[in-house]
């Protein structure tokens, strides 16, 4: 929870956070860091969250990680460091620090870590105390389109959902996608929940065949937009996946069927290349802007000429998808069609995902 | 007359210098040779679940602890599955749990167990998996989105999230049951706490063979002379006792 704001207003020692070097409010970096050509305190990294290591030049620094967020206390002198001589210590007592002072201010920063990781926690509580409530009532719904069903002819319920009417399936289906919609959610909220259960095999060319059958109707509403699935006659193996993958189809569909000219076709192409399944999704939309294709990534950033096109949307799918597919050691990209002209054209996402 | 004698010392000595070699080898070397120094131990891994994967899958017991009625019990019912459904966990019912009477518990977090323990769902949960880790347990709950909650789904064998549609339950429990409810898995697992419990391989191959034979024979455990070698680790006693009886129910 420790960022770099935070962080920068209590620190009272010089740092370096993402390669870069801060002065705090109370002691500039030392000189001899400014100049130092080695500048080994970069490469500073630990596994463990608070670590200390003597650069080449014996100055003491002191790495300490809050989850994602590094920083590394540098060019501070311990009272008791026995690398630099005491000439050098004369002629740099500002940087001459207590080892417990520094430790002290290190408790200090995890403890109010600790208590912002908790306040969050009860906010989050809080503030989702109505989707708890929300998810109550559809256990509700749930239940009745589940009993609907299974009134219906049938041996199983599977068999059942299968000799319905086109309004059934359709009924069950909305269950299916107000299931990933919640779990999208709770992704939002707690970035974890992506890797919850265990990873079992899936196919994602019959991931994107699902998904593409719910978002049929739904597409030929708005705008007049089709969309084909391809495999190019390739059989495409099935991938090691938590169940959160079944966002991604959801994610890249949705975001495509929103950002597409009326009338024109959406492109998915799913092709088996040595150990991994190719994807890619294919539309004829607004570009993003120059200097904006990672940004579309971020958390809740959206891109104008997206905003332009459709007021719908918080910025927050390519995310969900990004952070998905990274658990998944996967990547998603986006490219445009770099001879394209103007600001609507061929917009392509892709990604690839290992096969078993 | 003088040499079938002797022939004969030869024979009744040569046998006996085979039987105690036999024996003081199998004291040394820890394993089980009989008289002509083939292996009489059991492999338990060896013997064959006389059931195919259907009725395996019938004869799973699941039991769902929640406090509301979201989970369709009615529905798993109607399609053959052996479901019990709990409201909450009380003192009586937990040794059920423990007990790995049921093979899939399917466990909400919240409202279900706050008489027994503080941590409600999450204590039963640590409890269960510390005592048997070969415990097939389903995190069932809303709280997903809930940080402070993420040991209870990363504990889970699985997880559910609340709600969801019966096809996808149904999946996840048959993937878990075609996956999880193997006999070598709960061997491997019996294997582990004994190792873990520093109990020597020629003890562990005694433990198998003698489970082997009750199988074989189809006769009820009698643990107690069984696991003489436990002394007074009650806690492996206990631990042995619920995965031997999860392994005896696939022969039964």
């Amino acid at each position: 929870m420790i960022n770099i704001e935070i962080f920068k207003s209590l620190s009272k020692y010089p740092f370096i956070y993402e390669g870069k070097f801060y002065n705090s409010r109370e002691l500039i970096q030392n000189k001899s860091c400014v100049k130092c050509k080695g500048k080994d305190c970069l490469q500073i990294n630990s596994e463990v969250n608070v670590y200390e290591q003597n650069c080449a030049s014996g100055y003491d620094n002191v790495f300490i990680a809050f989850g994602k967020n590094k920083f590394i206390i540098n060019g501070i002198i311990f009272r008791t460091n026995k690398y630099i001589s005491n000439e050098r210590k004369k002629n740099r007592k500002d940087w001459v620090v207590s080892r417990d002072d520094v430790y002290l201010f290190i408790n200090q920063i995890q403890d109010i870590d600790k208590n912002l990781i908790s306040r969050i926690n009860e906010a989050t509580e809080k503030n989702f105390s109505i989707f708890h409530d929300f998810k109550t009532s559809m256990n509700v719904f749930f239940k009745c389109t589940e009993d609907i069903i299974n009134n219906l002819p049938g041996s199983t319920f599977e068999q059942k959902l299968l000799n319905s009417d086109k309004p059934f399936k359709d009924l069950f289906n909305a269950l299916e996608l107000i299931t990933s919609q919640l779990g999208m959610i709770d992704v939002i909220i707690n970035p974890k929940s992506i890797s919850f259960g265990a990873k079992r095999a899936i196919n994602i060319y019959k991931l994107f065949d699902k998904i593409v059958k719910l978002f049929e109707h739904l597409s030929a509403k708005k705008n007049h937009v089709t969309i084909e699935l391809k495999n190019n006659g390739s059989w495409v193996k099935n991938s090691l996946c938590y169940e959160s993958i079944e966002f991604i189809p959801l994610i890249l569909l949705d975001n495509a069927i929103k950002y597409s000219s009326p009338n024109s076709v959406i492109v998915i192409e799913i092709t088996q290349q040595s150990n991994k399944a190719k994807i890619s999704v294919k539309n004829i939309g607004p570009f993003v802007t120059f200097g904006n294709e990672q940004k579309i990534f971020e958390k809740f950033f959206r891109d104008e000429h997206a905003m332009e096109f459709s007021k719908e949307g918080i910025g927050i799918g390519l995310w969900i998808a990004q952070t998905i597919l990274e658990t998944h050691n996967s990547k998603l990209f986006y490219y445009k069609d770099p001879h394209a002209s103007g600001e609507i054209g061929l917009n392509i996402f892709e990604f690839s995902l290992s096969t078993t | 007359m003088h040499e079938i004698i002797i022939g004969l010392v030869i024979a009744v000595g040569g046998s006996l210098l085979n039987f105690l070699s036999s024996k003081i080898y199998n004291a040394i070397t820890g394993s089980s040779k009989n008289f002509i120094w083939g292996d009489k131990s059991k492999d338990l891994k060896k013997i064959k679940i006389p059931m195919n994967i259907e009725e395996i899958k019938k004869r799973v017991r699941i039991v769902v602890v929640d406090d509301e009625d979201s989970f369709p019990v009615k529905l798993f019912k109607s399609e053959g599955y052996s479901i019990d459904k709990w409201n909450k966990v009380t003192d009586v019912t937990y040794g059920k749990l423990e007990s790995g009477f049921y093979d899939i518990i399917v466990l909400d977090i919240k409202g279900v167990a706050k008489d027994i323990s503080s941590d409600d769902g999450l204590g039963v949960l640590e409890s269960i998996k510390e005592k048997n880790p070969a415990q097939i347990i389903i995190a069932y709950s809303q709280y997903t989105y809930d940080l402070s909650k993420a040991h209870f789904w990363e504990l889970a064998d699985e997880k559910i999230a609340k709600p969801s549609d019966f096809l996808k339950m149904k999946r996840i429990i048959d993937i878990l049951i075609n996956t999880k409810f193997k006999p070598e898995r709960y061997i491997d697992s019996l294997h582990q706490i004994l190792l873990t419990n520093h109990v020597s391989e020629k003890q562990i191959k005694l433990l198998d063979s003698k489970i082997v034979n009750i199988i074989e024979k189809n006769e009820d455990p009698n643990w107690a002379r069984i696991l003489k070698f436990t002394d007074d680790n009650t806690k492996l006693f206990a631990q042995i006792i619920t995965i031997g009886n999860t392994i005896l129910k696939f022969f039964k």
